[in-house]
């Protein structure tokens, strides 16, 4: 059991500080949506996705309040992302085994609700943005969690570093590297005719979104 | 040599405002010298729109009500594990009127469904209460007091017989691992040495069973945000049956033309070999995406689960420790909920006593049948539904053995063994110590949950090292 997958039973407690207590709420207000979104890009799984997230919020409680206050943003991207990529690792490494032999009903349960819902609405979207999130999701990790902490939730560069544990050159190589690939995408397809389920759609990358399986393409 | 403009990493730093005046002012130097510097950079600012634009427009993801009311509400030490009564071991009278334990045998089903009915208006108001998991343990409180009034009561009037066997010592256990003894003296309580209620279908009133259609998984949710707090969660919050709904298991879609399948699934008790523990799921049709996505799948459902003595010696519905026992006949006849609305799922296990004289019945001579009535909504005249009926028989000898159950039969298996742990209702000596119920969930985690299933096994090691430190 990797330590980051413990909350320990020793850190401290902050549950019954009212100050600690506001921070939270005020937390998953600000940073709720935000946070799903990109444990559901590390998971593509809205239930792991909150779970997850929960477990992010949760780990606030441990924290000194006065102390986390000035670093909360990137503190819990951090959190989040460290705890996602727990669950990827230990899922990557436990299920394969198990699979092959106990798999007896065999009928696959379709997407919950939110998920087809979530569907739905991709479907709806314009096709630049469409084609947009599909490539996203096929930069390399490094370059789509930079991607989205910048462009989704604003983040300073020093403050995308801190997150994911690089240097401040390295956010800012990995912004332009990725920035710079989505224009030669999106530049180098046609613009749009695809109809989905058409090869080209799926080699844009759109399938792939909505993929369970391929949680782990470390670049 | 120097990157040409394009290749720049400070030409996004530039865009996006990260630079020192200094910086700025050097690098607009270079854009300016660059052949169509500023073209190059504004197609670059329109890359960087786009991706913003399309982020956006991602479906905006919340938690859960129940995730958020946890974090809003943690389960601190003081507020989460709130002591019904004290309960002096030592002494003699006071271990008689162990209160959550009495509770099993006499609570009123309509009181339970009545305070979670409540529970889910708190839930549900918008300005969360801020001491919820009080409020639960005060409900527990004002349940623990009707219960034993309800006690006294079916004990002086209904004059129930009482038989040597059935005065015989119960010992269980307490969050605090200490034993305490009771005197189990009721009449429909079974040969078990674990003073579990089990009922005899021979007695036409227990013949048939039923059981929450929604039995919600709040609990579930108090009990793993206790334990990882490090505490032992307080016997009188676990429910089993809320622990055991609380993950997702793999149904099979219904048929063709129905709009909800039943699964049976039987194998060995792993507490109890000589005991039969089977698994009962509902499941409704799925939403299509559409039009229909939200439409309720199923209305005016009843479940059944009838009992053959002829093989049945006794059951038990594992979970709804406080209605057992009730003169009430059964959960699920007091549940209000009746609907299904799509994609919805429940699960039920059965702990079963097979005759002693089993090895003289047949085969397919039955252990139970799973009865489901509902009535399919018309889609044009809501008037018009139509009444389904569903029968799914599980034949005596059609038990599993462990090593061929499903993954999502093992795992529920392992959420009730590890729910009666913290009940108290096994004891250190049996077979289900952490360790085993750990090795249980990991031979359990594939399947559709395979995420909660870790965290479960994370809880279960959790919960070991809690009562070792004891």
């Amino acid at each position: 059991m990797s330590a980051a997958l413990q909350i320990s039973m020793e850190k401290p407690s902050y549950h019954d500080d009212p100050e600690a207590r506001r921070l939270v709420r005020e937390a998953v207000e600000t940073y709720e949506v935000d946070l799903t979104r990109f444990a559901m890009s590390l998971l593509r799984d809205l239930e792991r996705a909150r779970d997850v997230v929960q477990d992010t919020f949760l780990k606030l409680y441990q924290q000194n309040p006065q102390d986390i206050r000035p670093k909360l943003k990137w503190w819990l991207f951090m959190v989040c992302r460290n705890r996602a990529l727990d669950v990827m690792k230990k899922e990557k490494r436990m299920i394969p085994v198990e699979e092959a032999d106990f798999r007896t009903i065999s009928s696959e349960s379709p997407a919950p609700d939110e998920e087809a819902e979530a569907m739905e609405d991709q479907m709806r979207m314009g096709d630049k943005i469409r084609r947009m999130l599909g490539f996203l999701n096929e930069l390399p990790d490094n370059q789509r969690d930079v991607l989205r902490l910048k462009f989704q939730s604003g983040m300073r560069y020093r403050e995308i570093a801190q997150a994911l544990g690089l240097s401040t050159g390295n956010v800012g190589f990995l912004i332009h590297t990725g920035l710079k690939r989505l224009h030669a995408l999106m530049t180098s397809t046609t613009e749009p005719t695809e109809i989905p389920g058409s090869p080209a759609f799926e080699a844009a990358g759109f399938t792939d979104q909505f993929s369970t399986n391929d949680t782990n393409n470390k670049s | 040599m120097n990157p040409t403009l394009q290749d720049d990493p400070r030409l996004s730093a530039w865009l996006m405002d990260e630079m020192s005046v200094d910086e700025r002012t050097e690098f607009e130097q270079i854009i300016d010298a660059a052949p169509d510097g500023r073209s190059i950079a504004d197609e670059l600012q329109s890359v960087a729109a786009s991706v913003e634009a399309a982020l956006a427009t991602e479906p905006e993801y919340r938690l859960t009500e129940i995730q958020r009311e946890v974090l809003f509400n943690p389960p601190a030490q003081k507020v989460a594990a709130p002591a019904p009564v004290e309960i002096d071991h030592g002494n003699e009278e006071n271990s008689n009127i162990l209160p959550w334990k009495r509770l099993r045998y006499t609570g009123d089903v309509t009181e339970k469904i009545r305070m979670s009915d409540r529970m889910e208006t708190r839930r549900k108001s918008a300005n969360f209460p801020t001491y919820a998991i009080s409020a639960v343990a005060a409900i527990i409180l004002g349940m623990l007091v009707v219960g034993s009034i309800l006690f006294l009561r079916q004990d002086d009037n209904k004059g129930l017989v009482k038989t040597a066997e059935e005065e015989k010592e119960v010992a269980i256990s307490i969050s605090s691992g200490a034993p305490a003894k009771v005197s189990s003296s009721q009449a429909v309580v079974g040969s078990s040495a674990t003073g579990y209620l089990f009922r005899d279908p021979a007695n036409e009133e227990f013949r048939r069973s039923s059981f929450a259609l929604k039995p919600g998984s709040a609990s579930y949710q108090v009990v793993s945000t206790t334990i990882r707090d490090g505490v032992v969660p307080n016997p009188a919050v676990v429910q089993i049956e809320e622990m055991l709904n609380y993950f997702i298991y793999d149904y099979p879609e219904p048929e063709e033309e129905q709009s909800m399948s039943v699964s049976v699934e039987s194998a060995p008790c792993p507490w109890e070999p000589e005991h039969q523990l089977v698994q009962i799921g509902l499941k409704g049709r799925d939403a299509g995406v559409g039009e229909n996505a939200k439409q309720s799948v199923a209305t005016d459902i009843d479940v059944q689960v009838e009992f053959d003595p002829a093989t049945v010696k006794e059951y038990r519905l594992i979970g709804y420790d406080v209605a057992e026992g009730s003169a009430v006949k059964s959960a699920g006849e007091n549940d209000p909920t009746r609907d299904f609305a799509a994609g919805d799922a429940t699960t039920a296990l059965y702990e079963v006593v097979p005759v002693e004289s089993a090895h003289a019945a047949k085969d397919d001579d039955s252990l139970l049948t799973v009865h489901l009535n509902y009535n399919e909504p018309n889609d044009d005249d809501l008037k018009k539904s139509s009444s389904r009926m569903l029968a799914s028989r599980l034949a005596f000898s059609e038990h599993k053995r462990w090593s061929d159950t499903t993954s999502d039969f093992r795992f529920a298996a392992t959420v009730a063994g590890f729910g009666m742990k913290l009940r108290g209702q096994e004891d250190d000596d049996t077979s289900l110590d952490f360790a085993k119920l750990e090795s249980m969930a990991e031979n359990s985690l594939d399947g559709k949950d395979t995420l909660r299933r870790m965290r479960f096994v994370e809880l279960i090691e959790k919960m070991q090292k809690l009562s070792e430190k004891k």
